[in-house]
């Protein structure tokens, strides 16, 4: 008679259990809700040429400009208390942002730098450079000192809370940018969209950058200059590619007359975005692996 | 079920790299803000300069204003970016007699501009040190600009003045400066940066 050794049968597969919320997905899944809205305006007002009372028109910006804050409570500050190790403070890092922009960043913005009375006249090459000095650096800068002195390091515990606590942040900042831009601009929706998503994606951007870095300070030993090689990025992103994709935007004179595009810009703010989510999601798998090997190499077997 | 984290032990302390790469965080914030403003002001107060042999007077003009010599002044520079009345800084010189005093010639303009313009209104005329301890007058005043081509349909404008009158050598120098009374205060520094510049 045959016997069989046990070892043969396979061992039933248990489910991995992740005890944190992922970031990647919480993030595509807003920026992809958000851009179905702005297509969705688009369409209703500037293909169809819906038309609306001004009272209505006022109250859909303003469902507009809150709508990321909303989206982010929704699919991330919701779902994760539903998580086994939910991250602690990350409506206190979107709370402290807010008003860091509204006392600080705003106010240097309109009253010291007064990018209004020069830059948007400015030569290209100034322009370029004068957004990355002025309001790229300072909203990172920004961002960064909020982060860094309510999050980090106690509450950093995986490298993609690095990307977590800085989206919030990106957050906070944008929703102010929006309520500004709605309170201070009369302007249909689909206008209101397209600034929404265009501010909210190249502020994730530069966010998931500076949240490389700071994750990086944590749980590696990189050198001093890499927090500062990812703001000086992150300020790029945020503050130089805004008038290079505005300058594409712009109308050019033709025949026909001048019409401005503004699909073009939604379209690149959105390549922006997922090309360096797209980046820094690889960088942040290979560094996890590579401290995963070294946790596995390190330790007797 | 127990989840049990595993990772490094806290020790509270950073070490020297992460508190390095926080300094030159926090550095490089600092110098953007530093530099951001260096730039502004290079951009918003950049002069350039104007010198009249004949008339004996030297200074610098914002740039990007419309510098003219074709009037009954020596030089007229207008910010001709402004949607409503150009912002004007204009330098004249009138030859006086030795008896004429700056009150006479504050008469004498205000005389001239009560008729050219509407609503005018002068301001008592106050003594004015200039940054070279010269000693000038200087008189506030207001009126409304109309925009003289129907077809532009604007509104009219109040503008606000002031004129700094120099005597010297037989000749007064007349410093004259006009603006929308809405951009009054944003816009006189540049007058009072022309003002100490100028030479005559």
């Amino acid at each position: 008679m045959a016997s069989y050794s046990t070892r043969l049968i396979p061992p039933p597969q248990e489910e991995e259990i992740h005890p944190y919320r992922r970031v990647w997905p919480s993030i595509a899944l807003e920026m992809g809700v958000l851009f179905g809205v702005t297509l969705v305006c688009y369409t209703a007002f500037r293909v169809l040429g819906l038309e609306l009372p001004p009272l209505i028109v006022q109250a859909l910006n303003a469902v507009l400009a809150l709508l990321p804050l909303l989206l982010w409570v929704v699919f991330s500050l919701l779902r994760e208390r539903a998580v086994l190790l939910p991250r602690q403070r990350l409506l206190t890092v979107m709370i402290v942002t807010g008003l860091a922009a509204n006392a600080v960043g705003l106010p240097l913005v309109e009253g010291v730098f007064q990018i209004d009375r020069w830059l948007p006249l400015a030569p290209s090459t100034t322009r370029i450079v004068g957004y990355v000095i002025t309001v790229g650096a300072l909203q990172e800068l920004l961002k960064y000192l909020v982060v860094r002195y309510t999050v980090w390091p106690d509450f950093f515990r995986t490298r993609l809370d690095g990307v977590a606590y800085t989206f919030a942040s990106s957050i906070g900042y944008a929703t102010l940018l929006n309520i500004q831009f709605v309170l201070t601009t009369a302007t249909l929706p689909d206008s209101a969209a397209f600034f929404v998503f265009n501010t909210l994606a190249l502020h994730v951007a530069a966010s998931i950058i500076v949240g490389y870095g700071l994750a990086e300070l944590k749980f590696a030993a990189p050198t001093p200059l890499l927090l500062l090689l990812t703001l000086v990025l992150a300020s790029f992103v945020n503050g130089g590619l805004a008038p290079i994709r505005d300058g594409l935007v712009n109308a050019g004179f033709s025949i026909n007359g001048a019409f401005p595009s503004p699909l073009i810009g939604f379209f690149i703010s959105l390549a922006i975005l997922t090309a360096v989510a797209l980046t820094f999601a690889f960088l942040f798998e290979r560094a996890d692996r590579a401290a995963r090997e070294a946790a596995g190499g390190a330790s007797p077997s | 079920m127990t989840i049990i984290e595993v990772g490094r032990a806290e020790t509270g302390e950073l070490s020297p790299r992460q508190r390095w790469s926080h300094y030159f965080a926090i550095l490089y914030g600092l110098s953007m803000i530093i530099i951001g403003i260096n730039l502004r002001d290079s951009v918003l107060y950049a002069t350039i300069p104007y010198e009249n042999a004949r008339a004996g007077i030297r200074g610098f003009y914002p740039q990007n204003w419309l510098l003219d010599t074709q009037g009954d002044y020596v030089f007229r520079v207008r910010d001709m970016a402004q949607p409503d009345f150009k912002t004007t800084i204009q330098v004249q010189i009138i030859p006086v007699s030795a008896a004429s005093t700056a009150r006479n010639l504050l008469d004498s303009l205000a005389l001239t501009r009560a008729q050219i313009y509407a609503a005018y209104r002068q301001f008592p005329p106050r003594e004015l040190i200039l940054p070279d301890e010269t000693i000038a007058s200087a008189v506030d005043y207001s009126f409304v600009y109309i925009e003289p081509a129907p077809f532009l349909e604007t509104l009219p404008v109040v503008v606000a003045g002031q004129d700094v009158i120099i005597l010297q050598r037989g000749q007064a120098v007349v410093v004259s400066f006009q603006v929308s009374a809405e951009r009054y205060d944003q816009t006189y520094p540049i007058f009072q940066t022309f003002l100490a510049d100028l030479e005559f």
